[in-house]
């Protein structure tokens, strides 16, 4: 969805490009604050029906884990999309595989937690229902933001953008940011929250 | 055209695809299963989707693809293909959005028929719930997204001075998402449609028939497109202005979209959200809303008034730009307190948020809550004066022109007024007790919704409808509707007040005999009501064909959509517009909102003053 | 396809150091989370500014939040 707002310049586009680039940034920038709202109704939803209550069986070191996978994530992709600034091709195609990479194996721990997650608080449970909406909808945008790097890295491959036209590169990173915001509010709220 | 056919064989081919494809994965065999129907839809969706030109589009620059060279429709095949004109699309959601509403007003004639006197009429209560839910998410549809995206795309860019939208491709998008909304909604009744109301709660929606899955996977896609849309209008106000097009200078009609985009592209979520989560419990029995389970309805309805109590100000507030619109230029004089205005729309803004909670009042919530918001409630009354006062001071003095618009807007003022005042007894803590579930609150609404919005829809649609189909409307015609109209309106909904008052419930097809006068007054009437649209089909249809050929400008007004052809050429403007003052400079001397440049062929800039 | 300037290079340096310094803080204050849930009770009210800081980062160094009134600037 978040590629839905990547308006590259079409064949009607009669904007300039510095304005077309304003809107795009507005654009994308908006449906981000919308995004978060989304994310602030099922965390709002945790709090209300269970107020800080955390169930015993929770696996601390792999959310652990893939919480420090998904910051390295971003990190990776802040210098893909600087490398293409720059007209760095072979920065921005390591950083950005480094980005597909970590994304992967956040999604391959998720899957853990899911299996876990079944076992001890299974969705029909109050804990279990709070927490496989939420991991559930991130990693759905997670996987979303996986299939947009993955277009980007194969546009790029194919000789697409350089130093003044990346708007896609940095569209599909800011939304692998906008991710990573999201999580660092769902892993306090899912897994460290306490009275 | 072509696409449109492609994207319905897709979508079809989609949801059999995905149905069997679920039954075969989850190992089900049964055809309602709810799980599987969520499956299909999004299958379906996609498909509908990538057909209709998505893939065309977006999907093969993404994938590297050449861009395929496709011969644009021309003509009336437009407004059936995947176009990105946002006078199109403006046209597309009002045709198609009037004719839901003339469709969920026939249900609302079926529902007074059968309450015209106590017992059952011409329905069973069941039926009476479902045709009772399939009016009211209708409206509400059409009460969301009629002026905002009819009027909004296809006036917006006119009068900002912008050529289009900033993202043409997402506005069609995010009309093209209508229609499966409406299938899925006029689909709901063959799977045993849904009988919980336009609100949807638990744990009513969780248990009741199939129907209920078509309406949260409509719904969800409904505020999807309203969220797009909302994206763009806000993208394009705020960087797309005319030269000179100051947010001080911006017509007020823009405003009040711009600040009821901002709602919903914001809060349109939580509307999603609380759907999913019913979703998820019916599908897959998560327990958020099931007490067995430890869960809560209550939540349920935080969530969802977090986003209808706003979601009335995202109705009303475009209704109040076309009010004040059509006030200022047939009133001949400038708008009153401009700045106080589009403060007062602001002000809303942030307030609506923070009010939900006078509709549950009586729902057990903690008691601590009610006295918040029950002030904050009645806080949102001082903007909302605000802006009245503007509309008062606007006609005060001024040279009445007494065209139909007009005489919309002028209903407008009384109905809002009455919806206004009755307001504070739903938001009072102690009155709300009594009158909550019945009748007055539904005459409270339609008279702020229906007497509100709606009028104002309808002036919009008159005032603008030369400009739209290059035609003017028979006037007669018009002012015989607007006073049908009015006394229609009034007559149905005052008896509403008096039955409510005294008790009579809504939302249930039988009552005692007591209310049955009170019932027969508003059902005799609401027929009467009824008619009064028979004769506006007519006055749009020929009046589209035999009327006669508009000027640019009939109505003599100031803003910028009337200082181009009628129907505006696809370009909008044939030079560039440059504006000077403010949008209401009548009886000003020299007095200048904006004239056409010189034609700049190459590139239309940002509107940013220097 | 031009290849990176002299200026680019050393632009890139200075991104780069940025890059991790957010990174090391937005670690160490996941760790300091982490330790405060899984050895105190009573944590909601450190969490809260903590996660408010980490999202702050991100939005200003790696979303470049700025650009939104500052059109023209390099990001």
């Amino acid at each position: 969805m978040a590629a839905a707002t990547v308006e590259a310049a079409g064949h009607h586009d009669t904007l300039d490009p510095k304005t077309r680039l304003r809107a795009n940034r507005l654009g994308l920038w908006i449906f981000i604050a919308s995004e978060s709202f989304l994310f602030a109704a099922v965390i709002a939803a945790r709090f209300y029906l269970l107020g800080v209550d955390r169930p015993e069986h929770l696996n601390q070191e792999l959310a652990l884990l893939i919480t420090a996978v998904l910051l390295l994530s971003s990190v990776s992709a802040f210098r893909a999309e600087d490398a293409m600034a720059h007209n760095d091709r072979p920065a921005f195609f390591r950083n950005m595989s480094a980005t597909l990479f970590f994304g992967l194996v956040f999604m391959v721990g998720v899957f853990f937690e899911y299996r876990e997650g079944m076992e001890f608080f299974p969705p029909q449970t109050l804990y279990g229902s709070v927490f496989f909406i939420t991991i559930g909808l991130h990693a759905f945008h997670v996987l979303t933001g996986m299939i947009a790097l993955a277009l980007v890295i194969n546009l790029a491959a194919k000789g697409h953008y350089g130093r003044d036209d990346y708007w896609g590169v940095e569209a599909t990173v800011k939304y692998w940011h906008f991710v990573d915001v999201a999580w660092v509010f769902i892993y306090p709220a899912l897994y460290l929250v306490s009275w | 055209m072509k696409r449109v056919a492609r994207g319905l064989g897709l979508g079809i081919a989609g949801w059999l695809i995905g149905l069997n494809l679920a039954a075969v994965i989850r190992g089900t065999q049964h055809v309602n299963d709810q799980a599987n129907i969520g499956i299909a839809y999004v299958f379906a969706l996609s498909g509908w989707l990538l057909g209709v030109g998505v893939w065309d589009a977006w999907v093969r620059g993404w994938l590297g693809l050449k861009p395929k060279a496709e011969e644009p429709d021309e003509g009336w095949r437009r407004y059936f293909s995947f176009c990105t004109d946002h006078k199109v699309i403006g046209i597309q959601y009002l045709v198609t959005f009037v004719i839901v509403f003339l469709i969920a007003g026939l249900l609302a004639m079926f529902m007074r028929w059968e309450l015209m006197s106590a017992g059952e009429t011409i329905m069973n209560k069941a039926t009476f719930n479902e045709i009772m839910s399939l009016h009211g998410i209708l409206m509400i549809s059409v009460a969301v997204a009629g002026v905002l995206g009819g009027f909004g795309n296809y006036l917006v860019p006119l009068q900002i001075g912008a050529d289009d939208m900033a993202f043409p491709r997402l506005n069609a998008l995010s009309y093209w998402l209508i229609p499966p909304v409406a299938i899925m909604l006029l689909l709901a009744p063959l799977a045993g449609g849904f009988d919980s109301g336009w609100t949807a709660y638990p744990p009513l929606s969780e248990t009741n028939d199939v129907g209920q899955v078509f309406f949260i996977l409509a719904i969800i896609t409904f505020g999807l497109s309203s969220i797009l849309g909302g994206l763009n209008l806000l993208t394009t106000v705020t960087t797309m202005r005319a030269k000179g097009m100051k947010w001080s200078r911006l017509p007020i009609f823009t405003w009040s979209v711009f600040s009821a985009s901002i709602l919903s592209v914001l809060i349109t979520q939580f509307f999603a959200a609380s759907l999913l989560m019913v979703f998820l419990g019916r599908a897959i029995g998560m327990g958020f809303f099931d007490a067995a389970k430890g869960g809560d309805p209550i939540l349920y309805q935080h969530l969802f008034w977090f986003y209808s109590h706003p979601a009335v100000y995202i109705m009303i507030l475009p209704g109040f730009g076309i009010l004040l619109e059509v006030l200022s230029h047939f009133s001949r004089k400038p708008l009153f307190a401009y700045k106080l205005t589009v403060g007062a729309f602001l002000a809303i803004v942030v307030l609506s948020v923070v009010v939900w909670a006078h509709h549950m009042f009586t729902s057990g919530m903690s008691n601590t809550l009610h006295g918040p918001f029950m002030i904050l409630t009645e806080a949102i009354s001082v903007p909302t004066g605000i802006i009245f006062l503007s509309a008062l001071g606007t006609i005060w003095r001024g040279k009445l022109w007494l065209k139909t618009p007009m005489l919309f807007a002028l209903a407008m003022v009384f109905n809002f007024l009455i919806g206004g005042i009755t307001g504070i007894f739903l938001a009072d803590v102690a009155t709300d007790m009594n009158l909550q579930d019945t009748y007055f609150v539904v005459a409270h609404f339609h008279y702020t919704i229906m007497g509100g919005e709606i009028f104002a829809f309808f002036a919009g649609i008159y005032y603008w409808y030369p400009k739209v189909t290059g035609r003017m409307y028979n006037e007669a015609m018009g002012k015989i509707h607007a006073i049908w109209m009015f006394i229609g309106f009034n007559a149905v909904f005052i008896p509403l007040f008096y039955v409510g008052v005294q008790g009579m419930n809504r939302r249930v097809a039988d009552y005692p005999l007591a209310y049955e006068r009170g019932n027969l007054v508003a059902s005799i009437s609401a027929f009467v009501l009824g008619c009064s649209f028979l004769l506006f089909t007519w006055n749009m249809i020929w009046s589209r064909f035999k009327g006669e050929k508009a000027p640019s400008n009939p109505w003599n007004a100031t803003t910028l959509e009337w200082m181009t052809e009628s129907p505006p050429p696809e370009h909008n403007f044939e030079g560039t517009p440059v504006v000077h003052d403010s949008p209401y400079v009548y009886g000003l001397e020299d007095g200048l909102h904006a004239e056409l440049g010189e034609q700049e062929p190459e590139l239309v800039g940002a509107g940013r003053p220097e | 396809m031009t290849t990176p300037s002299q200026a680019d290079i050393a632009f890139e340096r200075g991104r780069r150091r940025i890059g991790w310094a957010v990174f090391s803080a937005l670690a160490v204050l996941t760790v300091v989370e982490y330790l405060m849930a899984v050895n105190l009770s009573k944590v909601l009210l450190w969490m809260i500014p903590m996660a408010i800081a980490k999202a702050a980062l991100i939005v200003i160094y790696f979303m470049h939040i700025r650009e939104l009134w500052h059109a023209e600037e390099e990001i």
